[in-house]
């Protein structure tokens, strides 16, 4: 099992996240963490997708990213695990003062 | 949902149409003819809207029959099958359809009414998530959200259909925008900056290959459905022509290369014959143009090919290398691929030894039949047709026993006469198809080959050859059993027949005499020489019964989980 980070530039549009998600789930894939965002404030349809998942079979991880390639809304997809990319995560803490 | 942006009215100028108007005018701009469908309440408008236009429109008894119908249509004449149905069931009742479509790369579109955006996402009467519903089984869905839409997302579902690996689209139409006014809105472009289907092919690909073939020994083309879409059949016999190189078709690739052709092998697969086979087996380049390495024509992938260098040439990049490794990669449409290989002047493989052992084979193992039971032997019925139609019908099928014996034994000379639902594999199919390729083929012969199984799926659209005069001849291969299932159970199952064999039928032939139809029955060779001979090519519809022995099986096989080198029933 390896770790994969795909990311993916969408016309947000036509439903096209219930198709990748529907995507994911039938190549049998858990997403570990997702992400959605507006990619350019200027560019209001077009949104930036991030996706961590756990691969087994590299194979027939490649042909999934080939399939979300040839989605009519997808404008380019990059699996950027071998490369450099910023990860962020975000903590939310509480403490309790006594 | 978001509050909604309120829905604009277009100040209505001097001269102005309704949404359904505009969306008529929407399909006219794309030469639409003939459209299959069924009315419904979130439909009226449209339904309104084409009482007032020129296009025809084939009301089907069934939403699935529609679609089936818009299937042959597609198939047999190359032009998108268009279909409407209303929300909710009308939408769900087309979806069998559109999944077969979508495995076969038919191009449809189909528009299914919505409830009014008003009440959508409030479980509305006849509400359904369309969209949702078959996004993973169409090649783009839409749902329009303003009427100024209309006209662009026509035009966009429409060119998604046809072009790149063509597909179904899905088009959802909330009934408020079908009676909003809205002034003419001048012509759509089509916005798809995510869609660049490559159709030229890398010409370096296509070198390195004709460098392989030059030195290959034991070169095989197995071609599919993508030489029909790609309207390739003569580049293709040219290209086999020039290098002498042996044809193996898929289930859906039939017709594509002529079948008494002295290069061709036969089709492969499951119930391929023992030539094409061992033809893929054995081959040391293995050349596949439009066809998808379906795990029916593969077998198990460890023994496919083991000892070939592998070239994949595919309209749609995801295809390539999906289920088999791939040494030359390339992508483009199988006609400009065609074209490119013919344009290379290469010098030819040393082939003269493996066609020969190919021709060996050919001679030695040719399908095969007993016909000793009480009741004549489907595959000499099908034998039968062939010869009374002079090999030149449209012949679609259903699913099972009568549709593998109907590819193996009803030998295609023409492009685009077989019409079968291979990837979905639809009972139902074969006799709605049948109907739309009558509606685009009128002087062409049309025999609808169904089991008794699925005929009883979809029979209910036996009104329209009246009502068409459409003269489709429904051949019904009666076993009384589901054949391909008892096949099966008889094989894998120690005979445990669960519910395979009908034990009650309806009387066929009052059944087509309902619908106005002329029928008979046939029970044995001779009867079926005549009824023949006198019915298949004159210009009335006919039902024929035709009571085939029950016992009988599709050989040779390849049993799940073996390989192609390993059929049984080879010889009998």
């Amino acid at each position: 099992m390896t770790k994969r980070v795909v990311t993916a530039l969408v016309q947000n549009q036509n439903g096209i996240f219930t198709r990748l998600m529907g995507m994911f789930h039938k190549h049998q894939y858990r997403i570990e963490s997702l992400a959605v965002a507006v990619a350019y404030p200027e560019l209001k349809d077009v949104s930036k997708m991030s996706v961590i998942l756990e691969v087994e079979d590299d194979h027939k991880f490649l042909q999934l990213v080939k399939q979300v390639n040839k989605q009519v809304d997808v404008l380019f997809v990059t699996e950027v695990t071998d490369e450099l990319f910023i990860e962020r995560e975000l903590a939310l803490m509480k403490k309790f003062l006594v | 949902m978001a509050a909604k942006e309120p829905m604009v009215t277009v100040e209505t100028e001097e001269w102005s149409m309704n949404g359904a108007d505009l969306f008529i005018q929407a399909l006219k701009a794309e030469g639409v003819e003939l459209l299959f469908g069924y009315p419904g309440g979130a439909v009226l408008g449209i339904y309104d809207a084409l009482h007032r236009s020129p296009i025809n429109h084939v009301l089907a008894r069934h939403e699935q029959g529609a679609i089936h119908a818009a299937e042959g249509y597609a198939r047999v004449s190359g032009k998108p099958g268009v279909v409407i149905a209303t929300s909710g069931p009308g939408a769900t009742n087309v979806v069998t359809g559109i999944a077969d479509a979508m495995m076969d790369s038919l191009p449809l579109v189909i528009f299914t009414g919505q409830v009014a955006s008003q009440v959508i996402g409030t479980d509305a009467f006849q509400e359904a998530d369309i969209v949702g519903m078959t996004a993973p089984i169409t090649k783009q869905n839409y749902q329009v959200r303003r009427v100024e839409d209309l006209p662009r997302i026509v035009k966009e579902a429409f060119h998604l259909a046809t072009t790149g690996r063509p597909g179904p689209v899905l088009v959802d139409i909330p009934k408020d925008l079908t009676a909003l006014q809205t002034s003419f809105l001048p012509e759509a472009e089509v916005k798809l900056p995510g869609y660049r289907p490559t159709v030229n092919p890398d010409p370096l690909q296509v070198d390195s290959l004709l460098d392989a073939l030059q030195h290959s020994q034991k070169p095989v083309i197995l071609a599919g459905a993508g030489v029909l879409h790609a309207k390739a059949s003569d580049e293709l016999v040219a290209f086999a022509e020039q290098y002498q190189l042996p044809v193996v078709h898929t289930l859906l690739g039939l017709g594509g290369f002529p079948a008494g052709h002295p290069l061709f092998l036969g089709m492969a697969g499951m119930h391929g014959c023992y030539t094409a086979n061992m033809a893929l087996y054995e081959s040391d380049l293995l050349i596949n143009i439009g066809a998808r390495f379906d795990d029916r024509l593969t077998g198990n992938l460890k023994s496919f090919a083991p000892n070939a260098r592998v070239a994949h040439a595919d309209i749609d990049p995801a295809e390539i290398g999906k289920n088999v490794e791939t040494h030359f990669p390339i992508v483009g449409d199988a006609k400009a691929v065609l074209q490119m290989l013919l344009s290379g002047e290469v010098e030819g493989p040393d082939s003269q030894l493996w066609l020969e052992h190919l021709e060996e084979n050919k001679v030695e193992n040719p399908y095969w039949f007993t016909d000793t039971g009480e009741l004549p032997s489907p595959q000499h019925l099908i034998e039968l047709v062939h010869k009374h139609t002079n090999g030149e019908a449209i012949v679609t099928t259903d699913v099972g026993q009568h549709q593998m014996w109907a590819a193996q034994f009803y030998s295609f000379s023409q492009p685009n006469t077989w019409v079968t639902s291979g990837g979905l594999g639809t009972m139902g199919f074969g006799f709605p198809a049948a109907i739309g390729a009558q509606l685009a083929e009128p002087d062409a012969t049309v025999i609808s080959l169904v089991g008794d199984g699925g005929f009883q799926m979809t029979l209910q659209e036996l009104i329209l050859l009246k009502e068409w005069s459409l003269p489709v001849k429904v051949l019904i291969i009666n076993n009384g059993s589901l054949g391909m299932v008892r096949q099966w159970q008889e094989t894998f199952y120690e005979k445990r027949f669960s519910h395979s064999i009908f034990s009650l039928q309806p009387d066929f032939l009052k059944l087509a005499e309902s619908y106005g139809i002329k029928a008979y029955r046939v029970s044995s060779a001779d009867e079926a020489e005549k009824v023949f001979s006198e019915v298949l090519t004159d210009r009335e519809p006919v039902l024929i019964d035709c009571r085939v022995n029950p016992e009988e099986k599709v050989y040779p096989m390849v049993a799940p989980g073996k390989g192609l080198h390993e059929m049984i029933g080879v010889k009998p």
